[in-house]
């Protein structure tokens, strides 16, 4: 590789979150994805990157309030409009 | 907006939070009865300060805006003792290096399902430092903006970007065992 090589990939991973999350410029975008279609190196691991947070958003969205709580709410509300 | 029809709008709108308020409570004080009492706290002073709730405008971000003020407040009267990961002690290795070191083979999201739990997730958040642990409780359990996380925080944009960026590199690192176990 390339030092010039080396250096898009550096700055492709300094990009790499924001470039996930869509916080990102729109020359750093087209930078990012035209480095992304020619380097196989950089594209497997925004896969990785990209999959690891889709799982753990997944996981952790799966945790719900007690059903409890829910009636707690609402006996407190009708306390205070009471 | 008459006062029955308010307080009919405000049940609806905190039953929908609700989830999402409680998982971020429970990543706040890690802790499933002070997360419970962080959020009656929060939608008390909600119900309170609901006339100034403007409708149509985001209501997830104006209650996490509260709960988290809630949060502050009541931590200063009674610090828990801290159980947060030294970040010096963690490998500087992210996941994918040590996925590549091994087979670096098969669905890695498969695999990732697979092997990282609720649990195990939760608990790599709760052991991050509270700074980042709140910032990446907001990013993984809502599809909030970075702005929108600063506005409901009161911090810089930018102070979210490099907490976010920095909480998820030590996360995944938190993780690098139990997902390559």
């Amino acid at each position: 590789m390339s030092a010039h090589d080396a250096e898009r990939c550096r700055r492709a991973l300094e990009l790499l979150a924001d470039y996930l999350d869509r916080e990102i410029s729109e020359e750093e975008l087209a930078f990012v994805e035209a480095h992304l279609s020619a380097c196989g190196g950089c594209a497997e691991r925004f896969e990785f990157e990209a999959k690891l947070i889709r799982v753990i958003k997944t996981k952790l969205r799966t945790v719900k309030a007690p059903e409890h709580l829910a009636a707690k709410i609402q006996e407190m509300l009708r306390r205070l409009e009471g | 907006m008459n006062k029955a029809t308010s307080e009919v709008e405000f049940e609806r709108l905190i039953a929908e939070v609700l989830d999402l308020a409680y998982g971020v409570a429970r990543r706040l004080t890690r802790n499933g009865d002070d997360a419970e009492d962080l959020v009656l706290e929060a939608v008390l002073q909600a119900k309170k300060g609901f006339h100034t709730f403007e409708p149509g405008t985001n209501f997830k971000a104006w209650f996490l805006k509260i709960l988290t003020n809630v949060f502050y407040k009541s931590r200063a009267k009674n610090r828990r003792a801290a159980a947060e990961t030294d970040i010096n002690e963690l490998s500087e290795r992210s996941l994918y290096d040590r996925w590549k070191e091994g087979n670096g083979e098969g669905d890695v999201e498969k695999i990732l399902e697979e092997r990282l739990g609720v649990e195990a997730i939760s608990k790599a958040i709760d052991a991050l430092p509270e700074e980042f642990r709140e910032v990446c409780a907001m990013y993984f359990l809502e599809d909030l903006s970075y702005q929108h996380i600063a506005e409901i925080l009161g911090i810089p944009l930018g102070t979210v970007r490099s907490r976010l960026h920095r909480g998820r590199a030590q996360l995944q690192r938190m993780l690098m065992e139990e997902a390559l176990a």
